[in-house]
Protein backbone atom coordinates (compact mmCIF):
# COMPACT_ATOMS: atom_id res chain seq x y z
CA UNK A 1 0.00 0.00 0.00
CA UNK A 2 2.73 2.48 1.02
CA UNK A 3 4.78 1.26 -1.95
CA UNK A 4 1.83 2.23 -4.12
CA UNK A 5 1.77 5.75 -2.57
CA UNK A 6 5.44 6.32 -3.48
CA UNK A 7 4.74 5.07 -7.03
CA UNK A 8 1.76 7.45 -7.36
CA UNK A 9 3.89 10.41 -6.23
CA UNK A 10 6.69 9.48 -8.62
CA UNK A 11 4.11 9.31 -11.43
CA UNK A 12 2.67 12.68 -10.36
CA UNK A 13 6.16 14.21 -10.62
CA UNK A 14 6.71 12.67 -14.04
CA UNK A 15 3.30 13.96 -15.21
CA UNK A 16 4.19 17.47 -14.00
CA UNK A 17 7.45 17.21 -15.94
CA UNK A 18 5.52 16.14 -19.05
CA UNK A 19 3.14 19.11 -18.49
CA UNK A 20 0.14 16.87 -17.89
CA UNK A 21 -1.05 19.05 -15.04
CA UNK A 22 -4.54 17.62 -14.57
CA UNK A 23 -3.21 14.05 -14.39
CA UNK A 24 -0.51 15.20 -12.00
CA UNK A 25 -2.95 16.93 -9.62
CA UNK A 26 -5.32 13.96 -9.79
CA UNK A 27 -2.51 11.57 -8.84
CA UNK A 28 -1.55 13.79 -5.92
CA UNK A 29 -5.17 13.96 -4.72
CA UNK A 30 -5.51 10.16 -4.92
CA UNK A 31 -2.24 9.75 -2.97
CA UNK A 32 -3.42 12.10 -0.22
CA UNK A 33 -6.79 10.37 0.11
CA UNK A 34 -5.24 6.88 0.13
CA UNK A 35 -2.57 7.88 2.65
CA UNK A 36 -5.25 9.17 5.06
CA UNK A 37 -7.20 5.96 4.52
CA UNK B 1 10.41 43.82 1.93
CA UNK B 2 13.17 42.33 -0.28
CA UNK B 3 12.03 41.46 -3.80
CA UNK B 4 11.63 37.76 -4.55
CA UNK B 5 11.19 37.38 -8.29
CA UNK B 6 10.41 34.21 -10.24
CA UNK B 7 14.07 33.27 -10.63
CA UNK B 8 14.88 33.71 -6.92
CA UNK B 9 11.74 31.83 -5.88
CA UNK B 10 12.68 28.98 -8.22
CA UNK B 11 16.17 28.86 -6.74
CA UNK B 12 14.81 28.86 -3.17
CA UNK B 13 12.41 26.04 -4.09
CA UNK B 14 15.28 24.06 -5.64
CA UNK B 15 17.26 24.45 -2.41
CA UNK B 16 14.18 23.37 -0.43
CA UNK B 17 13.85 20.33 -2.67
CA UNK B 18 17.49 19.41 -2.03
CA UNK B 19 16.90 19.76 1.74
CA UNK B 20 13.93 17.35 1.47
CA UNK B 21 16.21 14.97 -0.49
CA UNK B 22 18.78 15.30 2.31
CA UNK B 23 16.17 14.28 4.90
CA UNK B 24 15.25 11.20 2.85
CA UNK B 25 18.92 10.28 2.36
CA UNK B 26 19.49 10.61 6.15
CA UNK B 27 16.54 8.26 6.72
CA UNK B 28 18.16 5.79 4.30
CA UNK B 29 21.45 6.06 6.19
CA UNK B 30 19.70 4.97 9.39
CA UNK B 31 17.85 2.20 7.55
CA UNK B 32 20.81 0.74 5.67
CA UNK B 33 23.98 1.63 7.61
CA UNK B 34 22.54 1.34 11.13
CA UNK B 35 20.02 -1.38 10.21
CA UNK B 36 17.04 0.48 11.72
CA UNK B 37 13.91 -0.65 9.94
CA UNK B 38 11.37 2.17 9.43
CA UNK B 39 8.01 1.63 11.16
CA UNK B 40 4.72 2.09 9.19
CA UNK B 41 4.27 5.61 10.65
CA UNK B 42 7.89 6.44 9.70
CA UNK B 43 7.13 5.30 6.14
CA UNK B 44 4.04 7.52 6.03
CA UNK B 45 6.22 10.44 7.12
CA UNK B 46 8.51 9.64 4.21
CA UNK B 47 5.45 9.68 1.92
CA UNK B 48 4.61 13.14 3.30
CA UNK B 49 8.18 14.35 2.65
CA UNK B 50 7.98 13.10 -0.94
CA UNK B 51 4.56 14.82 -1.24
CA UNK B 52 6.12 18.09 -0.01
CA UNK B 53 8.82 17.43 -2.60
CA UNK B 54 6.08 17.14 -5.24
CA UNK B 55 4.82 20.65 -4.38
CA UNK B 56 8.39 21.95 -4.59
CA UNK B 57 8.82 20.12 -7.92
CA UNK B 58 5.82 21.96 -9.37
CA UNK B 59 7.37 25.30 -8.40
CA UNK B 60 10.73 24.22 -9.80
CA UNK B 61 9.39 22.85 -13.09
CA UNK B 62 6.55 25.24 -13.94
CA UNK B 63 7.50 28.30 -11.93
CA UNK B 64 6.02 29.46 -8.60
CA UNK B 65 2.21 29.55 -8.25
CA UNK B 66 0.11 30.00 -5.10
CA UNK B 67 -1.61 26.62 -5.54
CA UNK B 68 1.77 24.87 -5.63
CA UNK B 69 2.45 26.29 -2.16
CA UNK B 70 -1.06 25.12 -1.21
CA UNK B 71 -0.08 21.57 -2.20
CA UNK B 72 3.04 21.84 -0.03
CA UNK B 73 0.98 23.03 2.94
CA UNK B 74 -1.52 20.17 2.51
CA UNK B 75 1.29 17.60 2.33
CA UNK B 76 3.08 19.13 5.34
CA UNK B 77 -0.17 19.17 7.36
CA UNK B 78 -0.60 15.48 6.64
CA UNK B 79 3.03 14.81 7.65
CA UNK B 80 2.68 16.92 10.79
CA UNK B 81 -0.42 14.91 11.73
CA UNK B 82 1.38 11.57 11.31
CA UNK B 83 4.56 12.64 13.11
CA UNK B 84 2.64 14.31 15.97
CA UNK B 85 0.68 11.09 16.40
CA UNK B 86 3.93 9.18 16.72
CA UNK B 87 5.33 11.73 19.19
CA UNK B 88 2.16 11.36 21.29
CA UNK B 89 2.44 7.55 21.19
CA UNK B 90 5.77 7.82 22.99
CA UNK B 91 5.21 10.93 25.09
CA UNK B 92 4.18 9.12 28.28
CA UNK B 93 7.29 8.13 30.31
CA UNK B 94 7.91 4.41 30.16
CA UNK B 95 6.23 3.90 26.77
CA UNK B 96 9.61 3.63 25.05
CA UNK B 97 10.68 5.20 21.78
CA UNK B 98 11.45 4.18 18.22
CA UNK B 99 14.90 4.38 16.66
CA UNK B 100 18.04 6.18 17.78
CA UNK B 101 17.88 9.82 18.84
CA UNK B 102 19.64 12.39 16.65
CA UNK B 103 20.95 15.41 18.58
CA UNK B 104 18.69 14.44 21.47
CA UNK B 105 15.47 14.16 19.48
CA UNK B 106 13.96 11.16 17.71
CA UNK B 107 13.36 11.16 13.98
CA UNK B 108 9.60 11.61 14.34
CA UNK B 109 10.13 14.72 16.52
CA UNK B 110 12.51 16.16 13.92
CA UNK B 111 9.97 15.27 11.22
CA UNK B 112 7.19 17.14 13.09
CA UNK B 113 9.47 20.20 13.37
CA UNK B 114 10.37 19.98 9.66
CA UNK B 115 6.69 19.80 8.61
CA UNK B 116 5.84 22.84 10.75
CA UNK B 117 8.79 24.66 9.14
CA UNK B 118 7.48 23.74 5.66
CA UNK B 119 4.08 25.25 6.56
CA UNK B 120 5.78 28.37 7.92
CA UNK B 121 8.13 28.62 4.93
CA UNK B 122 5.27 28.27 2.43
CA UNK B 123 3.25 30.93 4.25
CA UNK B 124 6.24 33.30 4.18
CA UNK B 125 6.88 32.63 0.48
CA UNK B 126 3.23 33.40 -0.30
CA UNK B 127 3.83 36.94 1.03
CA UNK B 128 6.05 37.76 -1.96
CA UNK B 129 3.74 38.65 -4.83
CA UNK B 130 6.41 39.52 -7.37
CA UNK B 131 7.31 35.86 -7.96
CA UNK B 132 3.81 35.37 -9.45
CA UNK B 133 4.08 38.46 -11.68
CA UNK B 134 2.90 38.21 -15.28
CA UNK B 135 6.20 39.47 -16.71
CA UNK B 136 7.74 36.28 -15.33
CA UNK B 137 5.23 34.25 -17.34
CA UNK B 138 7.56 33.62 -20.28
CA UNK B 139 10.39 32.56 -18.03
CA UNK B 140 8.11 30.44 -15.85
CA UNK B 141 6.69 28.73 -18.92
CA UNK B 142 10.14 27.40 -19.74
CA UNK B 143 10.66 24.08 -17.96
CA UNK B 144 13.00 24.45 -14.95
CA UNK B 145 13.62 28.07 -16.00
CA UNK B 146 16.87 26.86 -17.57
CA UNK B 147 18.34 26.20 -14.12
CA UNK B 148 20.77 23.29 -13.73
CA UNK B 149 20.19 23.29 -9.95
CA UNK B 150 16.45 22.87 -10.52
CA UNK B 151 17.03 19.95 -12.90
CA UNK B 152 19.42 18.27 -10.46
CA UNK B 153 16.99 18.70 -7.53
CA UNK B 154 14.12 17.25 -9.60
CA UNK B 155 16.23 14.24 -10.62
CA UNK B 156 17.21 13.63 -6.97
CA UNK B 157 13.65 13.65 -5.61
CA UNK B 158 12.39 11.48 -8.45
CA UNK B 159 15.13 8.90 -7.84
CA UNK B 160 14.41 8.97 -4.09
CA UNK B 161 10.65 8.50 -4.64
CA UNK B 162 11.29 5.46 -6.85
CA UNK B 163 13.95 4.14 -4.43
CA UNK B 164 11.52 4.44 -1.51
CA UNK B 165 8.91 2.50 -3.46
CA UNK B 166 11.52 -0.18 -4.21
CA UNK B 167 12.67 -0.50 -0.58
CA UNK B 168 9.19 -0.33 0.96
CA UNK B 169 7.91 -3.25 -1.12
CA UNK B 170 10.21 -5.89 0.49
CA UNK B 171 9.22 -4.54 3.92
CA UNK B 172 5.44 -4.25 3.58
CA UNK B 173 4.54 -6.08 0.39
CA UNK B 174 1.73 -4.78 -1.81
CA UNK B 175 -0.84 -4.40 0.98
CA UNK B 176 -1.15 -2.65 4.34
CA UNK B 177 2.03 -2.82 6.48
CA UNK B 178 2.06 -5.05 9.54
CA UNK B 179 1.91 -3.04 12.79
CA UNK B 180 5.20 -4.39 14.15
CA UNK B 181 7.81 -4.93 11.49
CA UNK B 182 10.63 -7.32 12.33
CA UNK B 183 12.35 -7.53 8.97
CA UNK B 184 11.88 -7.46 5.24
CA UNK B 185 8.64 -9.50 5.13
CA UNK B 186 8.65 -10.28 1.39
CA UNK B 187 12.30 -11.39 1.42
CA UNK B 188 11.70 -13.59 4.51
CA UNK B 189 8.64 -15.14 2.81
CA UNK B 190 10.71 -15.86 -0.31
CA UNK B 191 13.50 -17.48 1.73
CA UNK B 192 11.08 -19.67 3.70
CA UNK B 193 9.43 -20.66 0.42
Amino acid sequence: MITFLFCLLALAMLSAWQERTTVSYALFAVTLVLSIY
Amino acid sequence: MPPVDTKTARMLNSIGLLVVCGVLVAAYYFQIALDELPCPLCLLQRVAFVAVGYGLCLNVIRGPRPHHYGIMILAAMYGAGVSTRQVLLHIVPGTGSYGSPVLGLHFYTWAALCFFLVILGSAVMLLFDRQFATDGETRAAEKFGGSALAKFAFACILILAVANAATTFPECGAFVCAESLTGYKVLQDLKSG
